[in-house]
């Protein structure tokens, strides 16, 4: 693997906290280095399977939250 | 009112001047982010619910009284009182004595992982349920880190910042977390 790029780099490369700098010296390494490329893929891949992770909360406790702002708005709003 | 395209500082302007749909719209433009962050936290679906609304009243409450100064950051803002009330949730968890039956059977254990009844049924696909259950298998400190940068959407830094470890730590911690996720999907043949 590229000296110069740690794990730790890839790491905050694929969550876009790499500098210009850095994300330009990540690339270069990633066209010429195939074991970097094929840890950066698998990274990548589970990232992305992550980011399909949605849960949502019941209608009952938007409704709830709806309710205890209504029910405790200040005065001046209904005036 | 166009209220989709405002931005959230401007929603909250709109909600302190007697707008009550302005908080209906922050709450449907955050609500799933919040919560998916809170579910994993706390791994059972009454807890969540309970904490997602704990958290909203404490939202409103401290908007009100004009607790929220900052600009432009009601996201980070909003994650971290969810953040904040997870963690006091785990202190008190930690307080709550463990029933144990004669033969070794924790009750709470059943209790913490009850599905949700009727009316309080969480919408989930497939995929999350599996990703999820598989993300409970990792280390607390790893799927912490997880949960944190992927659903409350927060930096390496301000990660390592609000868990009182150093950057190198959460980004170990992060890496370690993606090959042990990626271990366990092709095991139990999950799509990747």
């Amino acid at each position: 693997m590229t000296k110069n790029i740690t794990q730790d780099n890839l790491i905050r490369y694929i969550y876009s906290e790499t500098t210009a700098e850095e994300t330009s010296l990540i690339e270069e390494a990633l066209r010429s280095d195939w074991e970097l490329k094929e840890l950066h893929d698998n990274l990548l891949e589970t990232k992305s399977e992550l980011s399909r992770v949605k849960v949502s909360p019941s209608q009952k406790v938007i409704d709830n939250i709806m309710r205890y702002s209504k029910d405790n708005a200040p005065m001046e709003h209904f005036q | 009112m166009q209220s989709r395209t405002l931005p959230d500082d401007q929603l909250v302007q709109l909600y302190l001047s007697g707008e009550e749909s302005a908080l209906g719209e922050l709450l449907n433009r955050h609500k799933d982010r919040i919560y998916t962050y809170i579910y994993l936290f706390v791994r059972d679906t009454y807890t969540a619910e309970d904490l997602m609304q704990e958290t909203f009243i404490k939202v409103i409450d401290k908007l009100r009284s004009g607790k929220y100064k900052e600009q432009n950051k009601f996201l980070p803002w909003l994650s971290r009182v969810a953040y904040n009330l997870c963690i006091d949730y785990y202190r008190r968890e930690k307080r709550l004595p463990k029933v144990t039956t004669r033969d070794g059977f924790d009750i709470f254990s059943v209790l913490k992982f009850s599905e949700p009844g009727a009316e309080g049924k969480i919408i989930e696909n497939e995929f999350s349920t599996k990703i999820r259950k598989i993300l409970e298998h990792l280390p607390e400190e790893q799927r912490e880190v997880v949960i944190l940068r992927h659903y409350m959407d927060m930096n390496f830094r301000e990660i390592a910042e609000l868990t009182g470890v150093n950057i190198n730590t959460a980004l170990g911690r992060m890496r370690y977390a993606l090959i042990n996720l990626r271990k366990l999907m092709e095991a139990k043949n999950i799509s990747i």
